[in-house]
């Protein structure tokens, strides 16, 4: 037997399975076990393996001084069991032994106590009443008893189970102990002894005993107020800006809610500080239980037709946030981040509905434009009901006489024709009309004019700039509120494409509901407009006031103007500031094409307007032309004294001046220019038709010349279109045709060949033309042909 | 005999053209004259323009009818035609501008050419408020304007130096020489001698001085 003990293998194997007392026996059996087979070397590598059973750490280095100095392991015998494992948490294959048998001679003692289940006294003198140590010392042991698992597996086992035995005896009174505490509402101690519970890594009982002492608010209990109290009424019936009486919501919800969190947040401190994490799991808890259900029943019980939810979620969302997570204390168990922490618990479970809020509101507010352009559209269209009944009364007031004259019974039938039939009269050409008339055609007449020139007036109330601009802010407002859930990162795509949407719908509700009626509606009273109508009534009518139809219809452009400058601005700062659209990512989104439309549909119909406008204008020139430009004007009887502009130039030039710059300020230079451009180029055919139409003597030359002077000043120095201005320099040397004398008839003839003098503006034809005007044309026909064809067209002189 | 009763406002109604080279200034001898304005970016005359002043002398109320020519045109039928009827005219140059002094004479001839025997002519040298930049003696041009019968005056447009006067010296020398002609034709009628000499028509004497003078002959 004695030669089992000269074999390394087995004396290792026995020494490895001996527990500690008995390898060191083993170890002293003989020379040469204790010197060879369990040389210094292994005997130190037993040891080190102990230790780091126990989750000590082995420092490698051989050179480096051993941690513990010889002094210090002697000291160790005083070292407290409480800071053991604080003390000695390194060792070294020199210094292990030692280091283990510090630990030896402290915890041996504690495990045969265990072993022998020997638990009165169990723990060191000084620990009697300290469960706190106490926990500790049972928490070592469980360590220490770590390093017998390997060699004395039994042994282990069973001083494992007897601590747990203890263990739970030890937790058992410490929840009692913690029971007794919170009951009499003694936080701190209970606080004390929720710390050695988690010192026992006992969370599980310690979350629970919280929870079992916990009691969220009664819903049920909360008396939900009715649609009506809760909105507030003292503020008119502003439907663009209702107002929710937050105090109400408050003193029932809020502020028991939060005072409720709060009063947790501090007993949670109180109890765990900051040793486990239990606030934010509470937390999540209320919203789950609590918050969501509450949010739940104000927004079915109580609301009807979603009209809370989508009036106000956004702002009860932001209120929650407000009460909930601003106003919350500080929590030294919720850690610094406490607060953005319960945030994201709120984004979390809040986002369903808000989700919900961000699909519903867009129609919401789309219907609601709806309904408000449309509400104002019949205004208007009540009004002017008023307004024309109000219209036929004061004429028939006036012609009270001439009514009486008339049969009575025909009047009373006429009466009806006056509202319905006022589009037959301008049917009638001006000329038969005046002899038809009979006085009851007269008023009729004089009641559709009295209703257009009023009607023209209307046109700029047919957009209501108010409107819009409180439309605008109501959509800014909106859209505000939708942009404040961009904080909650998981949204923000979403939001983006509901503010477009809103956006959107801004400008299609705005287009087909508001602007598009008026400009129809403008731009049929305008063509339905004739000015010389007016002038052909006889009968006692005051006419409401002189109808310039281009003033009324610019004030509407001008309007207009306004409309796409908000919805530029709008654009730029809602939507672009904050980065709802990224302008060159996103040039091909809808909303650029939209925002183009509606710019485009608003020009379309300012060009349609100003066309039928310049139009009329025009026909009023014409009219001048043919009315007021006396035969005489240019050919008189007697040589003319006094040389200046004809009166009817003089009207013309009135016409031009109070229509060319109806739009100045009211609409973009380009739109500006092409119109005036337009009454310019229009007006110089109409000069044209009109020297064609008159017989010039050189007498009357000077008076055209001084008409043609008066355009030209018009042009060139207020009008100022460049590209006009030579129409009109052109038509001043044509006015020189008509000076010279006749007797001159063969130069006339090389001035006609000379298109140069006529800026290339007009043919040589047209010059010809003019030149037939001229009073002595048959005399100098003869003279001016033969330079023109006699001589051929090379041989004309280019002077 | 009132004037109202036939609505005119004058007595007498003289066409007056103004003459000389592109630039010196014309449009705005006028415009001072007539409305006292002066336009420093008035852009170059074309065709011709008409302005009128009423003025009195001795007592008698007088309108100007002011031709003002381009002073470019190249049609003789059209300068010819400005002439036509004129019984007064002012050719002007531009004191620091030598070569529109120089072509006085031209305009002279012209006017002498196209105009009645009798137009009454002034020369004017504008823009004397650019006395730096003179290039025109005084005295070469009261010299040029006494060998050829004109009347003579430095005007600036700019400052009104002189404008006034140098119309109404015109307008004075035509009306004496209107009031001279008038008795001189009331004398030939009553002879019954020879018609007079011109184109009198372009004297234009108002209606009611027609009348005046008819009635005279008659009584």
């Amino acid at each position: 037997m004695e030669n089992l003990l000269k074999v390394k293998d087995i004396v290792n194997g026995i020494a490895n399975n001996l527990d500690t007392h008995d390898y060191l026996s083993f170890r002293q059996i003989n020379k040469e076990v204790h010197d060879v087979q369990l040389s210094n070397d292994i005997d130190s590598k037993i040891w080190c393996n102990k230790l780091l059973l126990m989750g000590l750490s082995k420092t490698e280095t051989p050179n480096s001084p051993p941690p513990i100095e010889d002094d210090g392991v002697k000291e160790a015998n005083q070292t407290d069991i409480i800071d053991l494992f604080g003390t000695y948490k390194y060792f070294n294959e020199s210094n292990a032994k030692e280091i283990y048998s510090i630990y030896y001679r402290t915890f041996n003692p504690l495990v045969t106590k265990l072993l022998n289940n020997n638990y009165s006294h169990f723990f060191p003198q000084q620990y009697e009443d300290d469960p706190l140590n106490q926990a500790k010392i049972l928490k070592y042991i469980r360590i220490y008893n770590k390093s017998c698992s390997v060699c004395e597996s039994s042994k282990f086992r069973k001083v494992e189970t007897n601590l747990n035995i203890l263990k739970e005896i030890f937790i058992n009174s410490i929840l009692h102990e913690m029971e007794i505490n919170y009951t009499t509402e003694n936080f701190e101690k209970a606080g004390y002894f929720m710390e050695i519970l988690l010192l026992c890594h006992e969370e599980t009982n310690a979350v629970e005993f919280f929870n079992s002492k916990v009691e969220f608010p009664d819903i049920n209990k909360i008396p939900f107020p009715s649609m009506s109290e809760l909105l507030k009424e003292n503020e008119g019936t502003d439907s663009y800006k209702p107002e929710l009486d937050w105090s109400i919501l408050d003193s029932l919800i809020f502020i028991p809610y939060r005072d409720f969190l709060n009063d947790k947040v501090i007993l949670i401190d109180t109890l765990f500080k900051d040793h486990y994490p239990v606030v934010l799991q509470f937390i999540e808890n209320f919203i789950q239980q609590t918050l969501l259900r509450t949010i739940d029943q104000l927004f079915t019980e109580i609301d009807e037709d979603n009209y809370l939810f989508l009036n106000f979620f956004p702002q009860i969302y932001f209120k929650v946030i407000n009460r909930l997570c601003d106003e919350l204390n500080d929590s030294m168990n919720g850690g610094p981040k406490f607060h953005i922490a319960v945030k994201k618990f709120f984004d979390v479970y809040l986002e369903p509905q808000i989700l919900n809020y961000l699909t519903l509101f867009p129609n919401y507010y789309s219907e609601f434009l709806n309904k408000e352009f449309k509400k104002y559209q019949q205004e208007i269209e009540s009004n002017e009901v008023e307004q024309n009944k109000e219209i036929l009364n004061s004429i028939r007031i006036q012609n009270e006489d001439l009514l009486q004259n008339e049969d009575s019974d025909n009047t009373n039938t006429n009466k009806i024709d006056f509202l319905t039939s006022f589009t037959k009269i301008f049917k009638l050409s001006n000329n038969s009309r005046i002899h038809q008339q009979n006085t009851q055609e007269q008023l009729n007449l004089a009641y559709n004019l009295n209703l257009i020139s009023k009607n023209l007036q209307n046109i700029k109330d047919l957009i209501s700039l108010p409107l819009c601009y409180k439309i605008f802010e109501f959509t800014r407002e909106k859209i505000e509120d939708i942009y404040r859930f961009m904080v909650i990162e998981t949204l923000v795509k979403t939001i983006n494409l509901k503010c477009q949407e809103i956006f959107k719908h801004l400008l299609n509700q705005l287009s087909i509901n508001h602007i598009k009626p008026a400009f129809e509606k403008a731009i049929s009273l305008l063509s339905e407009y004739n000015p010389n109508d007016l002038k052909s009534i006889e009968i006692n009518v005051k006419i409401s006031s002189k109808v310039q139809p281009l003033v009324q219809f610019t004030e509407l452009i001008n309007i207009g103007d306004i409309i796409l400058q908000m919805i530029s601005i709008f654009y730029k700062n809602e939507l672009l500031a904050k980065k709802i659209l990224d302008k060159n990512k996103d040039f091909l989104n809808d909303v650029i094409q939209c925002k183009k439309s509606f710019e485009n549909i608003v020009d379309d119909y300012v060009a349609d307007g100003l066309n039928i406008g310049i139009n009329k204008l025009m026909d009023e020139i014409v009219f001048l032309f043919q009315t007021v430009q006396l035969a005489d004007d240019f050919n008189p009887v007697t040589p003319v004294m006094d040389i200046k502009p004809t009166k009817c130039a003089i009207q013309v030039v009135e016409l031009l001046n109070n229509h060319s710059f109806l739009l100045n300020g009211a609409t973009d230079k380009g739109t500006i220019d092409v119109y005036q451009q337009e009454i310019g180029e229009r007006f110089f055919n109409e000069v044209v038709k009109n020297i064609k139409r008159n017989m010039i003597s050189t007498d009357g030359a000077a008076t055209m010349i001084c008409d043609l002077n008066y355009y030209y000043k018009f042009m060139a120095y207020k009008l100022k279109q460049k590209n006009i201005v030579p129409l009109f320099v052109a038509l001043k040397n044509i006015g020189q045709l008509y000076l010279i004398s006749g007797k001159d008839s063969k130069e006339l003839g090389r001035m006609i060949c000379d298109v140069g003098k006529f800026n290339g503006i007009f043919s040589q034809e047209e010059v010809y033309e003019f030149v037939q005007r001229r009073s002595d044309w048959l005399r100098v026909k003869r003279d001016v042909e033969k330079v023109m064809y006699g001589l051929g067209m090379k041989d004309c002189i280019i002077m | 005999m009132n004037n109202e009763d036939y609505g005119y406002d004058y007595d007498y109604l003289f066409k007056i053209v103004l003459i000389g080279d592109s630039g010196v200034g014309k449009s705005n001898l006028l415009s001072r004259f007539t409305t006292n304005e002066f336009n420093i970016e008035s852009k170059s005359t074309i065709g011709v323009e008409f302005a009128t002043r009423t003025i009195e002398v001795e007592g008698k109320k007088i309108k100007a009818q002011i031709w003002d020519t381009a002073g470019q045109e190249r049609y003789r039928a059209i300068t010819s035609a400005y002439y036509r009827g004129a019984v007064g005219a002012l050719i002007v140059y531009d004191i620091s501008k030598s070569s529109t002094y120089e072509n006085c004479n031209h305009w002279l001839t012209e006017l002498k050419e196209n105009a009645d025997d009798n137009v009454a002519v002034g020369l004017i040298g504008n823009k004397s408020d650019l006395a730096h930049l003179r290039a025109v003696p005084t005295d070469e041009a009261k010299n040029f304007a006494l060998e050829n019968q004109l009347l003579f005056t430095e005007t600036s447009a700019l400052n009104s130096e002189n404008v006034d006067q140098a119309f109404r010296e015109l307008i004075t020398a035509i009306y004496q020489m209107v009031s001279k002609h008038q008795v001189d034709l009331g004398d030939s009628n009553t002879s019954g001698a020879t018609a007079p000499k011109g184109p009198t028509i372009s004297l234009t004497p108002a209606p009611n001085e027609n009348k005046k003078s008819s009635s005279n002959n008659c009584c």
